[in-house]
């Protein structure tokens, strides 16, 4: 991914996952991998740190406030919405700037994807799946652990093809991606039975970044 | 979805959304979808506004963090790097 701000390949993934849920700052390690999975606490940063948090898009909280509450009742509204749950990170190790989805490039984006079409994401748990999209209009609760939520709109509702899910806990910030290897979402979040993903055209807008083939070659 | 499906539907999930077992409401070009969190929400809806209403058994949306809803034993091999 190419951050527009600096034009620097950076790492996409989901607030959740680098951002520590709006609590984190730009200048957080980010760790390659993930302190669940090095399973231990006398770990040294250093030795997993593979790029810094950049910025995120805040998740705006289902409010409990009852001010806000019957004001939004007021102006007709039912929740704070929300488009996105993604971060940035920089990259600090060496790296190939392609992205890649099960060894294939991915090649840009694609901002029209139907209901019907087929796609494929490669995450951390239940690597390289295929799915269905099945709504292009999901809105609804996500829950953040078993208390917080938040409200999102215009997702994209994914179901798996085969008898296996399309994805679990730990594939979040998974890159959706086509039969043609153009991004289509961000996973971020799902259930035993489905998997939601915010649109790419609004991951790309709000955090200012570009997906676009590129040329092979080492970086970092 | 054009302007007027649009805006049925946010009148729908302002009704919904508030109903223990809705977890979310989509639209597939035909129906609205109305996602519940097991076989036991009844919505007793047919139609809203003239569109048709389908109901899915989707349970309830989870991030999918590690953290929130743990699954696997560790990191896959292939992402795996070697500390320095």
């Amino acid at each position: 991914m190419i951050d527009k701000t600096d034009g620097k390949v950076s790492i996409l993934t989901n607030n959740h996952v680098i951002g520590n849920s709006n609590e984190g700052k730009p200048g957080d390690p980010i760790l390659q991998p993930g302190p669940y999975d090095i399973g231990r606490e006398d770990y040294d940063i250093k030795d997993y740190k593979i790029g810094e948090l950049k910025r995120f898009v805040e998740i705006k909280w289902s409010t409990t406030c009852p001010f806000r509450k019957l004001y939004f009742k007021l102006v007709g509204k039912l929740d704070w919405e929300n488009l996105v749950d993604c971060a940035l990170s920089t990259v600090e190790v060496p790296y190939d700037p392609r992205s890649f989805i099960s060894g294939k490039v991915v090649q840009g984006v694609n901002l029209t994807p139907h209901v019907g079409d087929l796609v494929y994401k490669d995450g951390r748990t239940t690597c390289f799946t295929e799915g269905k999209i099945i709504d292009l209009h999901w809105s609804g609760y996500v829950y953040y652990g078993y208390y917080r939520k938040a409200y999102f709109v215009d997702q994209i509702a994914i179901t798996s093809t085969t008898n296996k899910p399309f994805s679990q806990g730990g594939d979040s910030g998974s890159l959706v991606v086509d039969k043609d290897y153009r991004a289509v979402g961000l996973l971020f979040a799902g259930s035993d039975y489905m998997t939601i993903a915010n649109k790419i055209k609004h991951v790309c807008e709000l955090l200012k970044i570009e997906i676009k083939p590129l040329e092979g070659g080492g970086g970092g | 979805m054009d302007g007027k499906t649009l805006k049925i539907k946010k009148k729908l999930e302002k009704k919904l959304l508030k109903t223990p077992g809705v977890v979310g409401v989509g639209y597939d070009g035909e129906h609205f979808i109305v996602y519940v969190e097991d076989e036991s929400v009844d919505v007793r809806m047919q139609s809203f506004s003239g569109v048709p209403i389908k109901t899915v058994v989707s349970g309830r949306m989870y991030a999918l963090n590690s953290f929130f809803r743990p699954q696997g034993n560790g990191t896959r091999e292939d992402t795996k790097i070697t500390p320095n």
